[in-house]
């Protein structure tokens, strides 16, 4: 693998079309960072709760102090003291106190209810802090905090509802941010759990980072062993086409080339290359293979004879092909914009070398004489067009729907990987938003005030059960406004002194002991109102970044909204508010719409596309061109009929080889009308069948990689291929000496 | 030395006389050691029980004790219900670890998980009460001492399910103590710090409507 010395990466997100509009930019984001990106998800199995409890806390103790991580939890971890102390500091401006809270009734409830609770036993505040805050406002601070979601307990720490998996959760440092690091702590955690463990016990680990650093190994594992399978396979069929090694060292030149050529022009254009797009890439070798195999079946002691006969031919073939890859160049996808540059310049390169460089060494090839194979019989013909007819009607008929909807199965995770993030978040109970309301500002205040008065219809549909669970930044912190108001009807030292004095009469409590309470309110009287991302509010930091950020001039706040019933309700409820900058996104729709937005774009692009290739076809073989473009539509027609009933909803992937195909079809329909020599029509006969065998020997053994999008593509264009073969032999008819044979 | 008939029934008799005079004794030094495991397994057995008590609340906070009184009432496992008939009111129901605080009309709903201190402290409580060791013990140490008729045990914690918790109001003095007789405890001691106390005595009482099954001996 010539990877080496270039620079890989594996940012999955390459693979995710580039976000036109704000709300698919949203999408974009939610499928990149659900939860925050740098986090993972572990989950410890295999033994009964009480030992998993263990195993638990045991992991947590000798991860404290890696530095790797910014943050470990398993559940067993209270409120972080820091964060306490800052809710208590600031827990006027935080809530919204009861009305009269601070006049003498008011107070008097308050203290009422501090005693009963103390009786009960049942206090959360304990006696300093009762002296403190006596109205309990730090709790309600703390309510408000909380993130929505929170899993199960037991034995102290999260575990799933069936108490058959103890859940821990791991935040890397920004340190940690290289691939390589992040691999090296993944294979740290299980070297720790496995000397932490006995026999049968699992650890599972789950996150973005987890299915990167997979997707790396797995790519590469997959990349190698296609590599060397179809290295092999390629090698043994040459060998029987050729029945001589030399072609088959030889043939490797334009290969090599072509890997190359590719990789270059990536990574001068793009600065790296993907580590997908390379697995993709070697397939683009499947058809730089048919080059040097045109050469060879022509070549029978002539090569540079035969290469400058075949050359045309060869010439028109690689451009629609390099047209039918030009269409990923302007793809929203990144990696699909690499893969298609990688192809054209790999195929050019391929054919380059084919025309000046192969046939100067080209000797010692044992001149083969094959006949050309009889026509196909009428009978035959009629029948294999009548299966194919049959077939597309039948595929036609299938009420499965056709195109992909589900964005998420574009993802290049294995199905396997996926199950398990599904299982650890479930058992993790992590609460993810279906739908999210957008607020749109000016500058973060204005976000925030905005949000504010959707929280009373928000939380409203909470209480009526409507909506499992809401989130968002002005609950976390109110708006400046909002913090003044409060904070300037806090009372005057003098008349809380007052008021205490009235509560406290009939009380065993002396209102002389709440000092402490009347010089917090004075300071909070006083203070400045806290605003986001600024010193006084670092804690916060990293609940609000998830929640409002900057975009380009503008701040958007996100509301997210978790186990909502039903949408169109509260939809029509926040409309009915009338706010400025407000939009409800329902995140599967935006997905479904980006996809078919993309799936239409590409479609049109493909129609236009295949307009060219008929008009290049048509200006350079005129009436000749007519049977090739008929085979090559049937045989995609045929090729989507068999996808369609294999159950393979078409997604981008599909489209994109199915221009592979096209570029294929089309040389193979070329080489079969080219007629010539009836000697050399045997050749051309042989050359198409091996190009067809190699071809489908490389994305044949794609089909079967574990990676969606390879599978996809390997079984899309092993379809292709054949299809194509039998179409040109079938309906496109050698050209005789004079004129067109039809 | 032959043994007539006579000679025969004679020991039989001494016999039988020696083991109904030494029985008593074997009986009543039996009685006498009384162990944790006697009580746990004698607390294992009480399904419900329906209690009166009278409460004594300590606190830097007061300045006097804060007497209240009330029922309460326990269902094995998990269950433990506590109403306050004076001075406050209320209606206090722990089902696990799910807290329900009813009073003045208005009910509220605590999860402990949320608060790791009194989860702990609830875990003890329902330990002790429904004879589950090691619910008691993943978190504090346990001494026992005293008979079957005044039994005390004495929890500390010890320090294992270290909860570094803003919340977390235990202090190195904490300790929860229960007295009692039998399989019944009729008084409960817990001290946060030497300010920070309350003691409960409990008395049987029978329940307002259904018959109380009382404890066990």
């Amino acid at each position: 693998m010539l990877a080496q010395g270039l620079r890989i990466d594996s940012d999955l997100g390459l693979f995710l079309p580039r976000a036109h509009d704000r709300e698919a930019a949203v999408l974009v984001d939610e499928l990149r960072s659900g939860a925050a990106a740098r986090t993972l998800l572990l989950g410890i199995s295999g033994a009964p709760p009480a030992r998993l409890a263990e195993l638990s806390r045991t992991l947590l103790a000798d991860l404290r102090g890696d530095a790797r991580l910014q943050h470990a939890s398993n559940g067993s971890g209270g409120l972080p003291r820091a964060l306490g102390e800052w809710v208590m500091e600031n827990r006027y401006a935080l809530t919204v106190p009861g009305v009269n809270a601070f006049d003498a009734n008011g107070l008097g409830r308050a203290l009422r209810q501090r005693l009963a609770d103390l009786a009960a036993g049942s206090n959360l505040l304990d006696p300093e802090q009762i002296l403190r805050d006596p109205t309990a406002a730090s709790l309600a601070a703390f309510a408000r905090l909380a993130p929505p979601g929170q899993p199960t307990k037991r034995h102290g720490i999260w575990m799933s509802a069936a108490g058959d998996r103890a859940m821990m959760l791991l935040e890397l440092s920004t340190d940690a941010a290289s691939l390589d690091q992040q691999a090296l702590l993944i294979r740290d955690l299980h070297a720790l759990f496995a000397r932490r463990s006995d026999a049968g016990e699992r650890l599972l680990i789950s996150g973005p980072i987890a299915f990167s650093v997979d997707a790396r190994r797995t790519i590469s594992a997959e990349s190698r062993r296609l590599a060397l399978a179809a290295s092999a396979c390629v090698a043994v069929l040459l060998f029987a086409a050729y029945r001589a090694s030399s072609v088959v060292v030889l043939a490797t030149l334009p290969v090599a080339c072509s890997l190359l050529a590719g990789t270059t022009a990536v990574s001068m254009l793009f600065g790296g290359i993907h580590g997908i797009t390379l697995a993709f890439g070697i397939t683009v070798l499947g058809v730089a293979m048919d080059y040097p195999i045109h050469l060879f079946s022509h070549a029978a002691g002539r090569p540079q004879h035969a290469i400058r006969k075949i050359w045309p031919t060869l010439r028109l073939g690689l451009l629609s092909t390099s047209m039918g890859y030009g269409a990923l160049l302007g793809s929203d996808f990144p990696g699909l914009a690499q893969l298609g540059v990688f192809a054209i310049t790999g195929l050019a390169a391929a054919a380059a070398v084919t025309r000046w460089v192969l046939p100067h060494w080209l000797t010692g090839l044992p001149a083969a004489t094959r006949q050309e194979p009889a026509p196909v019989r009428a009978s035959l013909r009629a029948l294999l067009i009548l299966v194919g007819a049959a077939l597309i009607v039948v595929a036609a008929l299938d009420p499965r729907p056709w195109l992909e909807s589900d964005i998420a199965a574009l993802s290049p995770i294995p199905e396997a990987s996926k199950r398990v993030d599904r299982d650890l978040r479930r058992d993790m109970a992590l609460a993810e938003a279906t739908h999210l309301l957008l607020v749109e500002g000016q500058d973060i205040q204005q976000v925030l005030q905005r949000q504010e008065r959707l929280l009373p219809a928000l939380a409203a549909a909470r209480a009526a059960g409507e909506l499992a669970a809401f989130d968002a930044a002005a609950r976390i912190l109110p708006s400046v406004a909002a913090q003044r108001e409060r904070l300037a009807a806090l009372p005057a030292a003098p008349a809380l002194r007052t008021a205490l004095e009235q509560a406290t009469s009939g009380l065993p409590l002396r209102a002389a002991r709440f000092e402490p309470f009347v010089d917090d309110v004075e300071r909070a009287r006083a203070s400045a109102p806290l605003e986001p991302f600024t010193a006084r509010t670092r804690i916060l930091d990293g609940r609000l970044g998830h929640l409002i950020e900057q975009r380009a001039e503008r701040w958007i706040g996100r509301v997210l909204l978790i186990g909502l019933q039903q949408p169109a309700d509260l939809e029509a409820r926040i409309r009915a508010l009338n706010l400025p900058g407000t939009d409800f996104v329902s995140l599967h729709d935006t997905g479904s719409r980006m996809l078919r937005a993309f799936l239409h774009d590409g479609g049109i692009r493909a129609l236009w596309l295949g307009l060219a290739i008929v008009a290049a076809l048509v200006v350079a073989q005129r009436r000749a061109a007519v049977p090739v473009v008929v085979a090559v539509l049937a045989a995609l027609g045929f090729s989507v009929a068999v996808l369609h009933l294999l159950d393979e909803a078409l997604s981008i992937f599909h489209m994109i080889a199915l221009l592979l195909v096209l570029g294929i079809g089309v040389d193979y329909g070329l080489f079969r009308a080219r007629g010539g020599a009836p000697g050399e029509r045997g050749d051309t006969v042989h050359a198409v069948r091996t190009c067809w065998l190699t071809t489908l020997a490389v994305f044949g053994l794609l089909a079967s990689s574990k990676i969606p999008v390879l599978h996809t593509l390997g079984l899309t264009v092993a379809i292709g291929v054949s299809a194509c073969y039998v179409a040109s032999m079938v309906l496109v008819h050698p050209r005789t000496a004079g004129g067109v044979d039809s | 030395m032959r043994m007539g008939p006579g000679t025969c029934r004679t020991w039989t008799m001494l016999w039988a006389l020696l083991s109904v005079a030494v029985a008593p004794i074997t009986c009543a030094a039996d009685a006498s050691r009384w162990t944790l495991d006697d009580l746990l397994v004698a607390r294992q057995k009480v399904t419900q029980e329906y209690a009166a008590f009278t409460q004594e609340r300590h606190s830097l906070l007061l300045e006097r004790p804060l007497l209240s009184e009330g029922t309460l009432h326990y269902r094995a496992p998990a269950l433990l219900e506590q109403i306050i008939t004076s001075p406050f009111p209320s209606h206090i129901r722990l089902d696990g670890d799910d807290l329900t605080l009813e009073r003045d009309g208005a009910s509220t709903r605590i999860s402990l998980q949320q608060y790791p201190a009194a989860a702990r402290d609830a875990s003890a409580l329902r330990g002790v009460l429904s004879g589950d060791r090691s619910a008691v013990e993943s978190a504090f140490s346990l001494s026992f001492q005293g008979s079957e008729d005044a039994w005390s045990l004495l929890l500390v914690p010890s320090g294992n399910s270290v909860v570094d918790d803003a919340r977390d109001t235990a202090t190195s003095e904490s300790r929860i103590e229960f007295h009692g007789t039998g399989a019944f405890i009729d008084r409960i001691e817990i001290r946060r710090s030497a300010s920070e106390r309350s003691v409960m005595t409990i008395t049987p009482a029978a329940p307002s409507a259904a018959p109380a099954t009382g404890a066990i001996r």
